[in-house]
């Protein structure tokens, strides 16, 4: 009997909606699945597709999010487990890394967004990917480029950055 | 005049996010983490709270290193065995001796001096029922070293304490004894030596590795020559009530 799969619309902070199956998106983000939980009672007896308010991700997040969510939650689409990491044998890679390597070498602006959009959604396997990947840009930069990066002001004196860098020299 | 687009502007991190990034710097990049502390006053106090180090220890998954005991061999000097100091979130590659330590249990590797003296070492920070994870650098610790000559029947502890009142730590040790004739056994809190006896499962031969099981009980594994490899857990007898 082929069943209907139930999916629910998205909508970004910027009126995009997007077509999710609700099954894949409660396994991936607690944020959503708590959203579709409360909604459910008053939807049981209709056949109203449920559209969900993302107040907090724009499109363009949204939709690589999306993109990551039905890669890695999608069981039909997922090579073996999704969590089958540890399982690899020395040497062998899992399924999913390149695709995870691809999905964070992107501009550092997106992948912030990244890191936005997967802390609110509570998808934690996102979340700890582009904290990672943004873990490992900030490797090699000079303490300039970070504040660069991320738009912070550097709120030490001179004496004050000469201190900390004292006290920590055994680092450099 | 208009206002700048706001695409100009990098986007800026919410601070709960910024320590769970911190959180994975790479391990082996220790200076990032004072590169870190010197990008603003609010970063500085994030890395240098116990808190976010006990974590930032948690996420690397591996044992830190307290120290390390680096002996010179040189034939013109006696210098003694010394303890270079370091920072407790620096992971360091060991020169000469490394002392991993686990939760409550050490278990240190073996060496030989061309003297024929053999000797363990095991430094602990001496805080009673502490996990290690928040320990501070400056604070309480214990050496425990146990040796003894390859032709003496007799092997000797030796406990250094940088405070005369430590007897209070409830940790025990376990060494490799010389020839797999046993595991020593040192009970920190009673000051006592005792012997697990291995002679009749292992061979002189064989590898012995000790090491942690579940519930902080005691373990090793072997292989014999035909490459088997064998793992064995050891039982704690129960308590008389």
């Amino acid at each position: 009997m082929a069943s209907e799969k139930k999916v629910v619309f998205l909508r970004s902070s910027d009126g995009e909606a997007f077509e999710v199956s609700e099954e894949v998106i409660s396994a991936a983000s607690v944020t959503i699945k708590g959203m579709i939980d409360e909604e459910s009672p008053s939807r049981a007896d209709t056949a109203a597709t449920t559209t969900l308010a993302i107040p907090n991700v724009t499109a363009a997040t949204l939709s690589r999010v999306l993109h990551y969510v039905n890669k890695h939650f999608d069981a039909a689409a997922v090579v073996g487990r999704p969590d089958d990491y540890i399982f690899c044998a020395p040497g062998d890679e899992h399924p999913l890394a390149r695709f995870d390597d691809d999905f964070v070498d992107v501009d550092n602006d997106t992948l912030i967004d990244l890191v936005h959009a997967a802390e609110y959604l509570h998808i934690k396997k996102l979340f700890d990917l582009t904290c990672k990947a943004v873990a490992d840009k900030l490797k090699g930069r000079t303490i300039d480029q970070i504040r660069e990066t991320f738009g912070i002001v550097n709120d030490y004196t001179v004496e004050e950055e000469v201190e900390v860098y004292r006290e920590n020299s055994w680092a450099f | 005049m208009a206002a700048p687009l706001p695409q100009s502007q990098p986007p800026t991190l919410m601070d709960e996010l910024v320590e769970e990034i911190l959180l994975r710097l790479p391990s082996d990049e220790a200076a990032q983490l004072v590169c870190a502390a010197l990008v603003c006053k609010h970063w500085c106090r994030l890395v240098t709270d116990p808190g976010f180090r006990c974590r930032f220890r948690q996420f690397l998954r591996t044992p830190s290193r307290l120290g390390l005991i680096i002996r010179r061999l040189s034939p013109a000097t006696t210098t003694p065995p010394s303890f270079p100091p370091l920072p407790p979130s620096c992971l360091m590659p060991a020169t000469t001796l490394s002392l991993p330590w686990t939760l409550g249990m050490a278990i240190p590797s073996s060496t030989t001096t061309p003297s024929g003296a053999y000797w363990n070492a095991t430094l602990l920070y001496g805080t009673p029922g502490c996990n290690h994870m928040e320990c501070p650098s400056d604070g309480p610790f214990t050496v425990v070293l146990v040796g003894g000559y390859v032709f003496s029947m007799f092997t000797h502890a030796y406990v250094y304490s940088s405070e005369a009142d430590d007897a209070l730590v409830t940790n025990t040790l376990y060494f490799p004894l010389r020839c797999n004739s046993g595991i020593l056994e040192y009970d920190l809190a009673k000051e006592e030596l005792s012997v697990i006896g291995l002679s009749t499962i292992c061979k002189v031969s064989t590898v012995v590795v000790l090491m942690l099981v579940e519930d902080d009980g005691l373990g090793f594994a072997m292989v014999h020559d035909d490459f088997s490899l064998y793992i064995w857990l050891r039982e704690s007898a129960p308590t008389p009530s």
